[in-house]
């Protein structure tokens, strides 16, 4: 039987200077965020220096991967040189076969480049994880029991893609993307987009035909909250190392 | 009827194919299966995540490898529609 | 990095936090001055790079005045330019800036919103004035 190891570690080295450092970050947070909420968590790369004790931990308690945009490798060498060895290393120039031809530093100025990059990377990064999780089975939080590290300075726990559902909690990969996705599209909470709403998640998660009306109702609640915890300022959050 | 496999070549993506070819195949539909890597194109069918499955350009399941049994009740659903 | 070789007045940096929408407008903010607000006087430096040690980058934060932007108490860039042994004209706490405007809603640490937005540019506003105060002391 595999044994339990923790979550996958993921450090992203965010260079301001260049637009790698900005598809790095962004093809992280898609990783955390959406593609493999339940598996993996994170690290600002300079509180190895900024933070504590805790913090340095980071690489012998998860295998790490560090997702560099360029050949200085500033999240490479500043784990192992403060944390430990890592599992890992991406590098966006390597996967983009280049510089990351135009694609923009800012968020304002993303488009169609933009995008691609990020998801090219975000898929090689999720993998990794994958590779790295079959290694040994990732720890998944007991229910009941407040989330492993999923909490940073900044406040907050961080949205798990967790339905609740007839009494019990069921998890959905990549809820919290699917939801940002729908309210992109703008569709409004309540029972008017149920239809919506389940042929969208049906096609990440499956639904037996006698779990529609649950999965319907649980999902317009589930909306409903995701909406109103965002114009509270509120935020998602990714997965962090907590202190 | 076309069955796209969506996926930059990741092994999920790559065991996503096999299964739908073993499909195919046990329900013997006339189908043409196809791998789209190219990352526009996958890209133009707004799935958030890959690996995924089209059958005639709609999108069954997408961020998960369904099971044989699943993939051969959609082939059904999309040949009586 | 130079803007048409010419040195930068001010450096400015931000934690680039990946956890919450802190980070990402404290980083938005950065190129907001850089590249809007005050092109070719200020310029930024990686913070992972002052991480490693980077020579070249140590040199720059120890040369420029500096202006660092942080998104939460931990105070990462704050912090990684004054183990650098940089020079801090002004330390900016974004969470400060952020509650003024209490309940709205920033966006995500992906993706700002126009309230995020707004905040960016409140915060550039910031920054230039540090510059102003340099020029008129």
């Amino acid at each position: 039987m595999a044994e339990a190891v923790s979550k996958v570690g993921i450090i992203s080295c965010s260079g301001e200077e260049i637009p790698e450092g900005t598809i790095a970050r962004q093809a992280v947070r898609r990783v955390l965020e959406g593609l493999r909420p339940q598996q993996t968590v994170t690290l600002c790369l300079p509180l190895f220096l900024a933070g504590e004790v805790g913090e340095r931990r980071f690489a012998s308690e998860h295998p790490t991967i560090t997702v560099d945009g360029c050949d200085k490798l500033c999240a490479r060498r500043g784990t192992e040189k403060y944390s430990g060895a890592v599992s890992a290393s991406l590098v966006v120039t390597d996967i983009l076969g280049g510089p990351a031809r135009g694609c923009h530093r800012s968020t304002r100025n993303a488009d169609t480049a933009d995008e691609q990059a990020v998801w090219l990377v975000a898929e090689r990064v999720a993998a990794e994880v994958d590779h790295l999780s079959a290694q040994g089975t990732p720890a998944e939080t007991k229910e009941g029991s407040a989330p492993s590290g999923a909490r940073c300075s900044c406040g907050g726990p961080s949205p798990d893609g967790k339905l609740a559902m007839n009494g019990k909690s069921v998890t959905i990969n990549g809820l919290p993307m699917i939801f940002q996705h729908l309210q992109k599209k703008g569709l409004q909470p309540g029972n008017g987009g149920a239809d919506t709403l389940l042929k969208t998640v049906r096609v990440y998660h499956p639904v037996e035909p006698h779990e529609e009306a649950a999965y319907r109702d649980a999902l317009v609640a589930a909306y409903r909250t995701f909406c109103q915890r965002g114009s509270n300022g509120q935020g998602a959050g990714a997965p962090t190392h907590g202190s | 009827m076309l069955i796209q496999v969506l996926g930059t070549g990741c092994k999920r993506c790559k065991t996503l194919h096999e299964i739908v070819t073993k499909a195919v195949q046990e329900t013997r539909v006339d189908a043409q299966v196809e791998k789209v890597e190219d990352i526009q194109k996958i890209m133009a069918f707004e799935i958030l995540m890959t690996p995924a499955l089209a059958i005639n350009g709609e999108v069954k399941a997408a961020g998960r490898v369904p099971n044989i049994e699943e993939i051969k009740r959609m082939i059904s659903t999309a040949k009586a529609a | 990095m130079d803007n048409n070789g010419q040195k930068p007045e001010l450096l400015v940096i931000p934690c680039s936090g990946i956890g919450k929408v802190h980070g990402l407008i404290s980083r938005e903010a950065v190129y907001q001055v850089t590249d809007k607000v005050l092109p070719g006087q200020a310029d930024t430096a990686c913070l992972a790079l002052l991480v490693t040690g980077d020579a070249e980058t140590r040199q720059k934060v120890q040369e420029t005045p500096c202006v660092t932007l942080d998104g939460c108490p931990k105070l990462c860039a704050y912090k990684n330019v004054e183990l650098s042994g940089g020079k801090i004209a002004k330390g900016i706490r974004v969470y400060d800036v952020m509650k003024r405007h209490r309940g709205a809603n920033f966006g995500s640490a992906t993706a700002l919103s126009e309230p995020g937005w707004a905040v960016v540019e409140e915060l550039a506003g910031e920054v230039a004035q540090v510059v102003k105060n340099e020029a008129t002391a």
